[in-house]
């Protein structure tokens, strides 16, 4: 019997906490039904008219645009330089690959708003031609890119681990080659650890704020960033509110499909 | 069928055609004053798209309903970040070798340094003709934008008569004067009347940081003013140091606070500017855009609708909507002015806020 | 495989090492040699030798004060985190293996929505007349309204929520591998849940634990977003204070200077964390032999 309450009451300390984890989300997603400009408890009245805004509101609409083309480019370009270096992390015992597992990760430690402060500067001298890359598409792509190697090295090295060695071993031996090995063995076994790189990584570019605020020049400005220059100049927003809610919710239902089809929650 | 499609594409044809040949008929039925429509007639901005970056609320809304129309009507676009003044003036500096941003709206210190870098296009009635028409206060160092004074915006309730500046010190009000973030203009003009209420002015900050911190507790640092009229309601607060304009938006619409114009020693005026970005990746919507919010229609959009006092000189507002902004040069100078020591000393100025007001 | 050629690595990794070392690495080296040049005017800095910046930074106490309240709130937060985070963890460490994942995605999602949305959330409830002081007020917990908006509590509530998945993940890990057979043997033998807790449960955990402590430190540190919506300014922590010196102020060379200090402070901690946990986990297994 006292177990039992133990138990019951280890259950509910638990979902309470996951509660408070939730919570942010929970509130922004009902506040942006919510029928006053302001953020009142308890909500004066329902309302559709902060989504009904965001259809006629075409910076909005533009910056989501450029965070998602932003996002996808970065991911794809993320897996495609990632991948092969955790492989040659994983399969390729060289000296010093310790060293530089922890160099990839790096940027995950390292205050992204120092990194941000000279990358702001350093892409003003760099040059491409005559002009700088500091605001194009070209500067922000290489600097999400950067954003995401750490988790998309970190995840495909994780589904490297899952994997069985002794199938590579086995195609090289029946004389098959390293380049037909990894396309026809590895990439199809390790591809759900990929796919849930490229997903988790369009996901960190597409809502980072540090980075692109600085170096986003005024050409492309992601949602986020919009978002956080206006909460700080004008206040928040209902707009911004429910334009969140609507990201989250996607974001959301993007996440339990991935858990569902490919498991993702073993490689995050 | 194929008699169907036949129509359906000369229909569509024709649709093109009239709308091709409907569009120089439009441009040539221009609303705007002569000068501005030269610039306009015939220009064709080839669907690039420019940037401005302004503040958003009312100011925005004015731009989408006056401005916006007339580029995307000459086949352009218009992208507006929104935002504070100093987000934007730190973007056109870092990106100074290769600007992405046409317009920046900026206030008379922070464009007149600009000009002096040499981030910023040094007006000329050559490239904007309206700038000819602008009062000579309006013409120093900057496009002149609009007046707005700083004054004080408070609860009807907790005031007999209207507050002068050392009424906030009084001490029935202490811990319920809001301010609003800082850096920003509202706050610098509050700090430089701290400084004349101690005996100084905007130049001396030894005197104005400790008359300002005998306020604290701050109940609320505003970044906006939905924030600062609901805790108002609600009585945390009574009063703040606020621009004119905006509270003429909120009274107008009905809202329960009243605004006065100080006279110890005075309200503060400050002169919104329009900055053309050196080297500007679309100048030439750049100077279309410049030339219609200088135009009298958009100026008097800025009086009429917004409550901002008007820089063109050419445009003539009646008693009614005259009484309610800052009208007339004459008006403008009578009030105080500040000058650039607060943008020229903004690091120690930022660092002593953050250690003598923003800390508790 | 040991025979394939050496070059092969070497061009699989060439990619990913340049644009690190472009575009990475380069930025930081920039900072070093900023930091010590000369602050004309905001935004305007002039490249002559100076170390007016680090004498600046080393005079004056207000920048250690930020420092200190950095690490204080970071070692507060740290620890809330890991309190939370250790239940919720081992509840899911425990479940089957499809329930796990799915509860593992949900508290995984303040990583995934980013520091942004749940600002925003936080500061909707935080607001005077928002949720938090709403619910308090009619449940009658509270008698008056109080305030989490520019205050560490606020920053705290916050930070400590969207830091909770960084600390949970390695934790269901190292929570998950740890034999169930070993707890019933325990309580077969008699031994109390608690201390089966903490002479089986805890110290095998320690590997995940520490794995997290050490992110979500790290996290905290460099914490910015949360504490620049939540502080409204009056609570200074390093990320935000970066963030003012070089947007509304533009003393690009102070802000190098105070940035690279804080990596260098930041890389003796981590140097000491590690050596002090490393040493903590030898004492315990040595105490488990014995």
């Amino acid at each position: 019997m006292k177990e039992k309450i133990l138990r019951i009451s280890f259950l509910v300390i638990c979902w309470a906490i996951i509660l408070y984890i939730l919570l942010p989300i929970i509130v922004l997603i009902v506040n942006s039904f919510n029928k006053s400009k302001f953020f009142e408890f308890p909500p004066t009245g329902f309302s559709l008219q902060w989504f009904e805004k965001f259809l006629v509101n075409k910076e909005y609409q533009a910056s989501l645009l450029v965070s998602v083309k932003i996002a996808a480019v970065s991911a794809f370009s993320g897996i495609l330089i990632g991948t092969p270096a955790a492989y040659a992390i994983k399969r390729y015992n060289f000296k010093g690959s310790n060293l530089l597992q922890t160099f990839f990760l790096s940027p995950l430690m390292l205050p992204s708003v120092v990194w941000a402060l000279g990358l702001i500067q350093y892409m003003n001298v760099v040059r491409i031609g005559n002009a700088s890359i500091l605001g194009t598409f070209f500067g922000l792509i290489s600097a999400h890119t950067v954003i995401i190697l750490p988790y998309v090295i970190r995840m495909v090295m994780t589904s490297l681990s899952y994997m069985d060695k002794d199938l590579e071993s086995a195609s090289l031996s029946l004389g098959a080659n390293p380049i037909k090995t990894f396309f026809g063995i590895t990439f199809p076994l390790i591809s759900p650890g990929v796919l849930v790189g490229a997903v988790f990584g369009f996901m960190v570019s597409f809502t980072d704020v540090v980075v692109t605020s600085f170096i986003g020049g005024s050409k492309y400005i992601t949602f986020p960033v919009r978002m956080y220059s206006e909460i700080r100049s004008e206040g928040l927003d209902p707009l911004a509110v429910a334009v969140s809610a609507i990201i989250i919710i996607i974001l959301v239902i993007v996440s339990f499909i991935c858990e569902k089809t490919i498991q993702w929650s073993r490689y995050i | 069928m194929k008699k169907f499609s036949m129509f359906l594409l000369l229909f569509v044809l024709l649709c093109v055609a009239s709308t091709v040949i409907a569009s120089p008929a439009e441009a040539a039925d221009c609303n705007w004053d002569e000068a501005t429509c030269e610039i306009l007639d015939g220009a064709d901005f080839g669907g690039r798209t420019m940037v401005v970056g302004v503040w958003g609320g009312t100011i925005e809304e004015i731009y989408r309903k006056y401005i916006i129309p007339e580029i995307e009507a000459h086949n352009g676009k218009v992208e507006m970040l929104l935002g504070g003044t100093s987000d934007r003036v730190a973007k056109v500096y870092a990106e100074r070798e290769n600007p992405t941003m046409d317009i920046a709206y900026t206030n008379m210190f922070e464009s007149a340094k600009g000009i002096k870098e040499g981030v910023f296009e040094v007006p000329s009635a050559d490239a904007v003709p309206a700038y000819a028409d602008l009062y000579d206060v309006a013409k120093i160092d900057a496009y002149g934008m609009s007046f707005a004074a700083l004054g004080i915006a408070y609860k009807p309730e907790a005031f007999e008569g209207e507050p002068d500046w050392p009424d906030l010190w009084k001490p029935e009000y202490k811990g319920k004067i809001a301010m609003s973030t800082f850096p920003g203009s509202d706050s610098e003009g509050f700090l430089t009347i701290a400084g004349y209420l101690a005996g100084g002015d905007d130049t001396t900050p030894d005197l104005a940081f400790p008359k300002l911190a005998e306020l604290k507790p701050i109940p609320l640092f505003f970044a906006n003013l939905d924030e600062l009229f609901m805790m108002m309601d609600k009585g945390d607060v009574v009063a703040a140091a606020v621009f004119d304009s905006y509270t003429r938006t909120y009274i107008e619409q009905g809202a329960n606070v009243k605004f006065s114009y100080p006279k110890t020693p005075g309200a503060i005026v400050t002169m919104d500017t329009l900055c053309i970005v050196n080297n500007a990746p679309n100048r030439d919507m750049a100077i279309a855009w410049a030339q219609m919010s200088l135009s009298p229609i958009v100026q008097e959009a800025f009086a009429r609708e917004i409550y901002f006092g008007p820089t063109n000189s050419k445009l003539v507002l009646d008693e009614e909507a005259a009484s309610k902004v800052i009208y007339g040069e004459e008006q403008a100078n009578s009030l105080i002015r500040m000058s650039t020591y607060m943008t020229d000393h903004r690091d120690e100025i930022v660092e002593r806020f953050n250690r003598e007001i923003a800390e508790d | 495989m040991e025979r394939r050629s050496k070059i092969t690595p070497i061009l699989l990794l060439a990619p990913a090492i340049l644009i690190f070392v472009f575009i990475f690495v380069a930025p930081f080296i920039y900072l070093i040699f900023q930091s010590f040049w000369h602050y004309e005017t905001s935004y305007v800095s002039k490249q002559v030798f100076t170390l007016e910046n680090y004498i600046k930074l080393f005079s004056d106490p207000y920048y250690w004060r930020i420092y200190w309240r950095t690490f204080r709130l970071s070692v507060i937060s740290t620890l809330i985190t890991m309190i939370l985070a250790y239940p919720i963890s081992r509840m899911i460490s425990r479940m089957p293996p499809g329930k796990k994942g799915l509860v593992t995605t949900l508290i995984a999602l303040p990583m995934i929505g980013g520091g942004m949305i749940q600002a925003m959330g936080w500061m909707t409830m935080m607001m005077p007349y928002g949720a938090i002081n709403g619910i308090l007020l009619s449940l009658g917990i509270i008698k008056e309204k109080m305030t989490f908006l520019g205050t560490e509590t606020g920053i705290l509530i916050g930070l400590v929520q969207s830091f909770i998945p960084l600390m949970s993940l390695p934790l269901i890990a190292s929570l998950g591998a740890i034999d169930p057979t070993l707890e019933d043997a325990s309580k077969s033998l008699g031994a109390s849940p608690l201390r089966t807790f903490f002479e089986i449960i805890l110290p095998l955990s320690i590997p995940g634990a520490v794995s997290g402590m050490v992110l979500t430190f790290m996290a905290n540190l460099t914490m910015y977003v949360t504490p620049s919506i939540l502080g409204q300014g009056k609570i200074q922590v390093f990320g935000s204070f970066v963030y003012q010196q070089a947007i509304s102020v533009g003393n690009w060379p102070f802000s190098s200077a105070f940035s690279l200090f804080f990596l260098l402070i930041m890389g003796v901690t981590a140097f000491l964390s590690s050596w002090i946990t490393k040493s903590i986990q030898k004492s315990i297994y040595k105490g488990n032999e014995a």
